[in-house]
């Protein structure tokens, strides 16, 4: 069994997600979406120094692909697989997942 | 191939440099349902209106050139580019009434989606953004998947197994299960292609996604890659 971790920490910066280096990749990821490139330059040199070149090339491709499917997501419309439903359902709600737009193309609502 | 990421301080693995170099040779190439000029117009726009919003700053030059798309097509950059969040079903049932068909509607979404991904794996790097290729000639075949039908998503979709037929065959392989994201854009294999590619490079392989010990880098474990996937997903509102 793997080490749980805390998922509210994604949406909920106050709540340590108990990743190791969580806060700076958080920090990386919203830089990135962000419209300040000093801020961006500050957290990029923050995460090459927790993870070193080539963990820092690998959050950059994460943040990447996700930009890539989740655009792909919203705008097919799909919904998300019947067995990933219920094993999310515990969560979704606290995190305010269900009342995304895209939440309706699977929960109907 | 030229090589994408040579001027990088940090070393881009070569798989992910040759998939974006893939992609960015793409966009300017015939399509299924647009042509090279036309293709290399829709990421061109959907860079000025990203640009616009204030991001991918670096080195930034507008490719646009004007040639005339239509204006469903234009609006669809916009929405795919700078607000998927707010994609509905009204939306997608609006810009297939103004005349844009379901395939070319597959195909805008691709190309938008996978230009922002390359784009924005040079803004998180600090990269200037890469050239586009001049556009190939070449007519689109127009070639839609037969057996492609509505089942998980508002877009037709080429289902897996013996319903999939030929079709699923070029597109899946033997793979009995397909997820749903990869499937989404499968009304137009090739760019359903090139996204498969980009996700198991970018991210992680489908033979390792349930190894939760993967990783590619020795100081980069899964659950720090799955952190930022997750708050990515949640900048993007994407229930999925």
């Amino acid at each position: 069994m793997g080490k749980a971790f805390n998922l509210g920490g994604v949406v909920d910066p106050t709540i340590d997600t108990e990743v190791e280096h969580g806060k700076t990749l958080l920090a990386y990821a919203d830089a990135i979406y962000e419209n300040n490139s000093i801020v961006l330059t500050n957290k990029r040199e923050q995460v090459l120094k927790a993870f070193g070149p080539s963990g820092l090339v690998e959050a950059a491709a994460t943040a990447a692909n996700f930009s890539m499917l989740d655009r792909i997501a919203n705008a097919a419309g799909i919904e998300i697989e019947a067995m990933a439903v219920g094993q999310t359902e515990d969560f979704r709600a606290d995190l305010g997942i269900n009342d995304y737009v895209s939440a309706a193309n699977t929960l109907g609502n | 191939m030229s090589s994408l990421y040579s001027h990088s301080v940090v070393p881009v693995r070569p798989d992910l440099e040759a998939v974006h170099g893939t992609a960015m040779s793409s966009f300017s190439d015939t399509g299924t349902w647009f042509n090279g000029s036309e293709r290399k117009e829709i990421v061109a726009l959907a860079r000025r209106v990203r640009h616009r919003e204030g991001l991918e700053l670096t080195g930034f030059v507008d490719e646009v050139t004007d040639i005339p798309l239509p204006s469903a097509v234009i609006e669809l950059i916009q929405r795919v580019a700078c607000d998927a969040e707010k994609i509905g079903k009204d939306f997608y049932e609006k810009i297939i009434s103004e005349g844009l068909s379901v395939e070319q509607y597959v195909e805008v979404v691709g190309l938008v989606g996978r230009a922002v991904a390359i784009d924005t794996f040079c803004r998180a790097l600090g990269f200037p953004m890469n050239a586009l290729d001049a556009p190939r000639p070449g007519e689109p075949s127009s070639m839609r998947p037969k057996t492609a039908t509505v089942q998980h998503a508002w877009v037709p979709t080429i289902p897996t197994g013996k319903q999939g037929g030929t079709d699923a065959a070029a597109l899946y392989g033997d793979a009995d299960f397909v997820a749903n994201i990869f499937s989404a854009l499968s009304l137009v294999p090739k760019e359903a292609s090139l996204v498969m590619q980009m996700g198991q490079v970018q991210y992680v392989g489908a033979d390792d996604f349930m190894n939760f010990e993967f990783r590619r880098s020795e100081q980069f474990s899964r659950a720090q890659l799955e952190l930022v996937a997750a708050r990515i997903s949640a900048l993007n509102n994407c229930f999925y």
